[in-house]
């Protein structure tokens, strides 16, 4: 176990072969036959900031301090939520921002589709330097050897939030999981509206064909779960916890629930 | 039995809320239990295990894995010949030229550190041939099916009587009156389902584990186990040396749930100890004790009834097919139960039963919490449900028509005492009101409530109980009890032997199994122990107070008649502060005739069942009779299929009480570990006959949100033969999960929910009536056709 | 590398492999075995400590990140003859069952409860979906922590 003090420690260690450790919930349930390099003596990994209505968090941001700061940010909700809801709590407490976007084997990362709808981008530093970019672009497309070290949210106006099916009432991976962020003018009509799934596929993705149907209309709660049927291009995952069909198949529900949450009259 | 008139008294003194004196030590983590025993100097073992389901051994060389770091000892099949099991002796204790189940032990390591053990276990060089291999019991019970045991009429047969062959292990039938005349009446209707349920893990905190040490030539067992006597029978037959030469003695057990109700991984840590001549550690990973865990079965079971207009069940039959794994272990005995299970419940003019074990190429099962109680009461119920919907009749007066009361007839032709569980229903009714046919919920989730009735007994059978009076005047219980967390050996024994000698439970010294000074006992499941282990403990505590009462009688100058034990004191009757304290009266004793003890022993009555009804069964009728009615609303998500349950209502049948809040706790673990057996744990076999789910991550019990505070009612003074009226209350509180869940979902749904669990997505599929295929082409329709016994 | 920690007040000085867990050198090394190991990998929360005060899972905490850090274990928590308050509610309504979730049980409601002193008993099944149990059915528990915060408004 080796203790990076630099970006470029980790990332020297990293190229000789070192896993990048972070809150190590994942990583020490995997196999150990390589080097551990932890982040935690890199200074600035674990901010929280605001700056005008965008935010910077740092990698090292556990889910349970997530949680708690974004607890009164209704157009963040969804990262809230899904902080606060996933996995237990002494795992929350344990468990980073960064380990949860960058487990690359991970289906039900529930960050992830939070983070997409809020419009995140990433900022990584690789041999080549530092590079931003979108959220959605880092995960089509995953770079080589890189530390992630913040994530930015941008400004806000809407209301967001996630909903995860799991079996079980709390404890485990979703075997579904939906974020929605919506504006609606004061009449229903949906002004922006970005949705975005998590643990269906091998990877959390928009889903911008309802996202594009939707835009303009004022659904009523029938209809919306019919259109999200038929637009529906999941292919869902088969796993031990679900099979595939099921995971889509739930999607119209989730829709449903999202956007019921969403156009709650406040304060719900 | 003791005399009527003197219990109501002991009885009064007998119950309380005795908080438990265990509780301090395991709420600061003091109490050691099995895995905590970590002392320096002790050898760790692992296993190699099989990973494939069915195959012929080529080679297991283990000469690279003895020149290892550590490594001081590796047993394999060589060390261990003899063959074991119950009604039959089938299982090797490692596999032996073939493996039959992936997971099978082929070989176990003991060196200096765990990882010593286990990298020495990997290096064991093993080919194995694959084989064809039945992984289900369809695939098992089809005609050109593979022989999962070819040898199967060569082996010992330990109890005479039942029907074997192929791949069926063991057979148990019953047959009473004349069903064919029944089925072939115009004036009934013929109702026929079918039912299947999955395996259901026990999931102890505390996994299988055992410390053996070889001392004097003895082999010293130190176990996490609820059949001291089983381990020690076992152990020494496998091993090939006298049972005398094996002590077995049992810290705290961190759960059991009948999973520990068999030898396991006992044999295997005596002979390493043997050969190394050092203290040996054997513990199962989470994922071996998963993987390997002796599971609730799975089960697939046909019902057929001939029921009349007016709700007559005048002709059943039923075939329970159950999946005992590689080795008929425990399903052996539990083909027993379906006659009292899913024969139990209703009044049957006739019969006919068909229970197997079925051999497949997949772990063997054991013994869970109400064994196949569970699921036959499932069946039993939807069945039920079933004709009531095909007759047109309310569920709960078909219920309260038929439930078997005093004088009834069981299925193999027992006659029950006492009217208990109608009496029972109406109770339920009265307190919990009658459905009110709501279908709805206000939030649009699917609406559904249910009553079941369920049958359970309380295995009663051999023990034994020394009571030693001490000079301080406390008194020793010696028993072979374990702890398992139930709270027996700390509340309800205690109590029991307070109130028969005057004292309070504090001054009751109860010692945990040790084969060296206890005697025989069946262990510690089905419920038996306060019942059992309880009237032992009444007969010793009987000779003990008869001696304190000779004594004092002299030292008072009055008769034994009138002396009475009480608060620590012989009391004269009716003039209390004349007698003396029972300190005084044991050292008069010492003087006279010698420290006090007394023994006692206790075994099943033995109530008769009609003869020539059961073949093949280890227990013909049922000596206490235990009776549950359970009453669920839920509601089900019409887009997700996820269930929550929003009431859960017990009325139990206790006998007596003894300690209320113990029983309260037994209701809602029992309940809760229902509720994951009905919804959400599930266990599925792969291609290569390995289950699907490791461990905690995919094998989902419930967690505090799962659960919901359980209504209970205790319901008191059912006729039973236990001590002061007892029946124990730990099994059955499992028993109707199931069926009472999945009664009300079917009502919520308008589905036919034949199977569990009832996950998520099978209730999603059932509502989009894609539901599972249970035409089962292996049973016949022909009850015949499903026995050996009967087959023409 | 040497990591150096305390452990219950006591300081240790740990050499061997980092990436060792902190729960098997508590129950190996240390004979610390109040903290059980159940599933290993989280789930459960059996093997529950303090790290700073803060209830983690250390099955899944290596020693190397343990630098200058104290833990502490169940047999840390209070004096052999004082129960806390958790502990002593769990006696007083006789919830414990085979014990074995019982450590760590305590180890995150006490936390918890320090918190969050007048939980509702919603909040505290929530706090406890870290903390399985197999033989309880819980809501025994619940009634015992929720008795605590009431008590302790009477008693002040
Ligand atoms: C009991 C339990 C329940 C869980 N439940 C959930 C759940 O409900 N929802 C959910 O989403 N997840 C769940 N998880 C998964 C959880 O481990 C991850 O979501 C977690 O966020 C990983 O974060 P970490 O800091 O622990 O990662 P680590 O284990 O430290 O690392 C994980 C991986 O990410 C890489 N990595 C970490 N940080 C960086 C970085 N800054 N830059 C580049 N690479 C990096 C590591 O090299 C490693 O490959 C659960 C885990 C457990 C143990
Ligand atoms: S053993 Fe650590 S959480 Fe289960
Ligand atoms: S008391 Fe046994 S696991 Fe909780």
């Amino acid at each position: 176990m080796i203790h990076a003090s630099s970006l470029q420690e980790a990332l020297d260690h990293q190229a000789s072969g070192a896993v990048l450790f972070a809150g190590g919930t994942w990583a020490m349930r995997g196999p150990m036959d390589r080097p551990f390099v932890t982040l935690s003596g890199i200074p600035g990994l674990d901010l929280i900031e605001g700056q005008g209505g965008q935010l910077i968090l740092g990698a090292l941001v556990t889910h349970e301090a997530l949680a708690r700061a974004l607890s009164t940010d209704p157009g963040r909700a969804a990262l809230a939520l899904a902080a606060g809801k996933s996995a237990t709590p002494a795992v929350r407490r344990m468990a980073t921002l960064g380990g949860n976007i960058c487990t690359a084997d991970f289906a039900s990362p529930d960050l992830v589709p939070a983070l997409l709808v809020l419009g995140a981008c990433v900022t990584i530093v690789t041999a080549q330097g530092v590079e931003d970019l979108p959220l959605a672009d880092y995960l089509a497309t995953p770079p080589g050897p890189h530390v992630l070290t913040h994530v930015k949210l941008p400004a806000v106006t809407g209301r967001s939030t996630h909903v995860r099916l799991m079996q079980r009432q709390a404890g485990e991976y979703p075997l579904a999981a939906l974020s929605m962020a919506l504006k609606a003018d004061p009449d229903g009509t949906i002004r922006d509206l970005r949705i975005a799934v998590g643990a269906v596929e091998a990877r959390p993705r928009r889903w911008p064909a309802l996202e594009a149907a939707l835009i303009g209309c004022t659904p009523d709660p029938a209809a919306l779960r019919g259109i999200a049927r038929d637009l529906s291009d999941f292919i869902g995952r088969d796993a031990v916890d679900a099979p595939g069909w099921y995971r889509t198949r739930v999607l119209p529900g989730l829709v449903a629930r999202a956007f019921a949450t969403l156009t709650a009259p406040e304060g719900r | 039995m003791s005399t009527q008139a003197t219990t109501p008294d002991r009885l009064t003194k007998a119950v309380m809320n005795l908080p438990r004196r265990d509780a301090r030590d395991k709420l600061q983590g003091r109490t050691r239990y099995t895995v905590d025993d970590t002392d320096a100097g002790l050898l760790h073992a692992a296993f190699r295990r099989a990973e494939i389901a069915s195959g012929r051994i080529l080679r297991i060389d283990t000469i690279a894995a003895r020149a290892m770091p550590g490594v001081k000892a590796i047993a394999t099949a060589e060390d261990a010949p003899g063959l074991h099991g119950i009604g039959i002796a089938d299982h090797p204790l490692f596999a032996d030229e073939v493996v039959r189940y992936h997971g099978e032990p082929l070989a176990v390591v003991a060196a200096t550190t765990l990882d010593q053990a286990r990298a020495a276990a990997a290096a064991i060089e093993v080919e194995i041939e694959p084989l064809p291999a039945c992984l289900t019991m369809e695939q098992s019970l089809a005609a050109d099916a593979p022989l999962i045991h070819p040898d199967w009429q060569s082996y010992e047969i330990l109890k005479d009587g039942a029907a074997r062959g192929g791949n069926v292990a063991w057979e148990a039938t019953v047959v009473r009156g004349d069903t064919d005349a029944a089925f072939a009446r115009d004036d009934v209707t013929i109702v026929e389902g079918t039912y299947q349920v999955g395996r259901q893990s026990h999931v102890p905190f505390e996994p299988r584990a055992v410390v053996a040490d070889y001392e004097d030539g003895r082999f010293h067992i130190r176990t996490s186990t609820q059949v001291p006597w089983t381990v020690r029978h076992v152990t020494a037959k496998v091993l090939g040396v006298a049972e005398s030469r094996v002590r077995v003695t049992v810290p705290a057990v961190g759960g059991g749930f009948g999973l520990k109700f068999d030898c396991s991984l006992e044999p295997f840590a005596a002979i390493l100890a043997r050969k190394t001549g050092r203290r040996v550690s054997l513990v199962n990973s989470r994922r071996e004790e998963q993987m390997t865990c002796l599971s609730r079965e799975n089960a697939d079971i046909l019902i057929r009834s001939a029921v009349t207009a007016d709700g007559r069940i005048l002709g059943r039959e039923a075939t329970v097919l159950m999946d005992c794994g590689a080795y008929g272990g425990e399903q052996v005995f539990l083909t027993t139960m379906t006659a009292h299970t899913l024969g139990g419940n209703y009044r049957l003019e006739s019969v006919r039963l068909s229970s197997r074990a079925v051999y497949t190429n997949t772990p063997p099962n054991g013994a869970f919490r109400a064994c196949n109680g569970v699921y036959n009461t499932f069946a039993l119920e939807r069945h039920t449900d079933e004709i009531c919907a095909a007759i047109g009749m309310d569920p709960m007066e078909f219920r309260r028509r038929n439930v078997v009361g005093d004088g009834d007839l069981g299925a193999t032709g027992q006659v029950f005492e006492g009217d208990v569980l109608r009496p029972m229903l109406d109770l339920a009714l009265t307190k919990h009101g009658p459905h009110d046919g709501r279908t709805h919920t206000d939030d649009g989730r699917l609406y559904g409530r249910a009553t079941t009735v369920g049958t359970w007994f309380i295995f009663v059978g051999p023990s034994a109980a020394t009571v030693n009076l001490n000079a301080d005047g406390s008194a020793t219980l010696v028993t072979s009890g374990v702890e398992i967390g139930s709270g027996t050996m700390v509340q309800s024994l205690p109590q029991i032997v307070a109130a028969n000698l005057g004292l309070h439970p504090d001054d009751v010294i109860v010692k945990t199994a040790d084969t060296d000074a206890s005697g025989r006992d069946l262990g510690v499941g089905g419920g038996r122990t306060t019942v059992s282990i309880g009237a032992a403990s009444e007969a010793a505590c009987e000779e003990v107070r008869q001696k304190l009462l000779r004594v004092a009688a002299q030292m008072l100058q009055t008769s034994e008649e009138q002396l009475v034990l009480k608060d620590g004191r012989v009391e004269i009757v009716g003039r209390p502060g004349s007698g003396t304290s029972i300190q005084t009266v044991i050292a008069q004793a010492e003087a006279d005739i010698g420290p006090i003890s007394g023994s006692g022993a206790f075994t099943a009555p033995g109530i008769p069942a009609m003869p020539g009804c059961a073949a093949g069964h280890f227990i013909d009728a049922i000596d206490i009779p235990v009776f549950a009615v359970h009453d669920c609303e839920l509601a089900v998500d019409p887009d997700t299929g996820a269930v929550e349950i929003l009431s859960y209502r017990v009325v139990q049948d206790v006998g007596r009480a003894l300690n209320p809040r113990a029983v309260h706790s037994q209701i809602q673990g029992g309940v809760t570990q229902g509720i994951g057996y009905a919804l959400h744990e599930d266990i599925t076999i792969n291609a290569q006959g390995a289950f699907d789910q490791a461990g905690f991550s995919d094998y989902r019990i419930p967690t505090a949100l799962d659960t919901l505070p359980i209504d209970f009612h205790l319901y008191e003074g059912a006729p039973s033969c236990g001590p002061l009226g007892t029946k124990g209350a730990g099994e059955v509180p499992i028993l109707n999960v199931g069926a009472t869940i999945a009664c009300a979902l079917a009502r919520a749904t308008g589905q036919a929910a034949n199977q569990l669990p009832l996950t998520a997505p099978r209730v999603m599929a059932l509502m989009d009536g894609a539901g599972p295929d249970l035409r089962f082409p292996h049973i016949s329709r022909r009850w015949s056709d499903n026995t050996i016994a009967f087959r023409d | 590398m040497t990591i150096s920690l305390t452990i219950n007040g006591d300081p240790l000085e740990y050499s061997g492999d980092p990436r060792r867990t902190l729960l098997s050198v508590l129950r190996n090394d240390l004979r610390l075995t109040g903290a059980k190991e159940v599933c290993g990998e989280g789930f459960c929360g059996a093997c529950t400590v303090h790290v700073d005060g803060a209830p983690k899972v250390a099955c899944l905490i290596p020693m190397g990140t343990l630098s200058g850090r104290s833990i502490t274990t169940i047999e840390g928590l209070g004096a052999p003859d004082m129960l806390n308050a958790v502990q002593q509610a769990f006696v007083d309504h006789d919830v414990v069952q085979c014990g074995m979730c019982f450590p760590g049980m305590v180890l995150s409601m006490s936390h918890f409860l320090a918190e969050t002193p007048h939980p509702t008993r919603d909040e505290i099944k929530r706090a406890m979906t870290g903390n399985l149990c197999r033989c309880t059915g819980y809501e025994r528990i619940v009634d015992a922590l929720a008795s605590i915060a009431p008590a302790q408004e009477a008693l002040s």
